[in-house]
């Protein structure tokens, strides 16, 4: 597609949207021109575009042409269940692990430098179970790349699961719209620690859950915490 | 509620559970194969039961039951203060299981009786 270019100041910059004033309210648009009797687009208004990153890992996110807002979430990682214990009719089940936090951001493109500017992001893991010494989820984050006057996001894991003292949900920072701590669970609660609900479904949202504890008896393993996201959704 | 405490010796392999109070139990289970076990009551009075009371046997001090295929799941309830029973595991200790320290004894709250007492 081709494209607008405006010049600034002496440099010629792609027009990212063009904008209309329909009775008082501002709509993004289209733009069609005609070449030699043949109408051809050379500027869409920008589609709403969520990118979501749901395995274990870093990154790097653009912020792409013609966006005008994005809202940033971040979920940590759900804690590892623990294995159940005892035997016979002395077999108690384990505890399950606590939910990834979750914290929430919104900006203006603008306000961040622009469309190309770039963020750094951290997939956590979740923790792990089985019949040893569960694990704890690890923290996802979102830090600056390009961009500026961004407040860097963490979203904590949620702790193991404890068959004497339970486990507690993440907590979570830098959001300017939420931080959320996740959920966690009693001593013997076998239940995974429920997971704090964002701005999107499906594909395994919400995440990071906290994993089930083991069921009656020592050998009973715990279920590994799930993985955290992270979110961006483009308007 | 009650407290749990290993018995092992050499082929022997069993738990003894201790009701403090009438009313105490431990709550609806099932057992794998391996850890099947009888019960001998050692002292006080205790009821097990099936799911809804289907089957239901009252057991005195010196009683011993042996729980066949049909008496699973089961529960068993103290019918008098300060009760206690040996479980023995019919097939001796599980192949592979090794009690930590703190599974061998201890106390369980969080399993309660599913039913009311008969009487």
């Amino acid at each position: 597609m081709a494209g607008i270019s405006v010049n600034v100041s002496g440099t010629w910059k792609p027009l990212a949207s063009v904008w209309v004033n329909v009775s008082g309210t501002w709509k993004q648009c289209n733009v069609w021109l005609n070449v030699s009797g043949t109408w051809k687009q050379i500027l869409s208004k920008f589609t709403a575009t969520i990118n979501k990153y749901t395995t274990a890992g870093s990154g790097t996110e653009t912020i792409p042409s013609g966006a005008t807002t994005v809202v940033i979430e971040v979920w940590g990682g759900g804690g590892g269940g623990i294995h159940g214990s005892g035997t016979g009719m002395g077999a108690n089940n384990g505890t399950g692990g606590g939910a990834g936090g979750y914290s929430r951001s919104s900006y203006a493109v603008s306000a961040l430098g622009g469309a190309g500017k770039t963020f750094s992001y951290t997939v956590p893991s979740g923790g792990t179970g089985g019949t040893g010494t569960p694990t704890a989820g690890s923290a996802g984050t979102v830090t600056a790349g390009t961009v500026t006057g961004f407040t860097s996001m963490t979203a904590n894991g949620g702790s193991a699961g404890n068959n004497s003292s339970g486990s507690t949900g993440g907590t979570a920072s830098g959001g300017n719209q939420a931080n959320t701590t996740g959920g966690g669970r009693a001593a013997r609660d076998a239940s995974g620690g429920t997971p704090i609900t964002g701005t999107v479904s499906g594909d395994g949202s919400p995440y990071g859950g906290g994993g089930a504890g083991g069921g009656l008896g020592a050998t009973s393993p715990g279920s590994p915490g799930n993985t955290g996201a992270v979110v961006f959704s483009y308007t | 509620m009650f407290h749990f405490k290993l018995y092992e010796d050499r082929a022997l392999y069993g738990m003894t559970y201790t009701f403090p109070k009438r009313g105490d139990g431990i709550g609806m289970h099932d057992h794998t194969e391996a850890q099947k076990h009888n019960v001998i009551v050692l002292r006080g009075r205790v009821e097990l039961y099936g799911p809804d009371r289907c089957w239901s046997v009252t057991l005195n001090a010196g009683d011993i039951f042996i729980l066949e295929d049909n008496h699973h799941p089961h529960e068993v309830a103290a019918l008098e203060d300060n009760t206690a029973v040996l479980g023995m595991f019919v097939h001796g200790r599980p192949a592979g299981e090794y009690l930590p320290e703190e599974d061998k004894t201890g106390t369980i709250t969080n399993r309660p009786l599913t039913l009311p007492l008969k009487d």
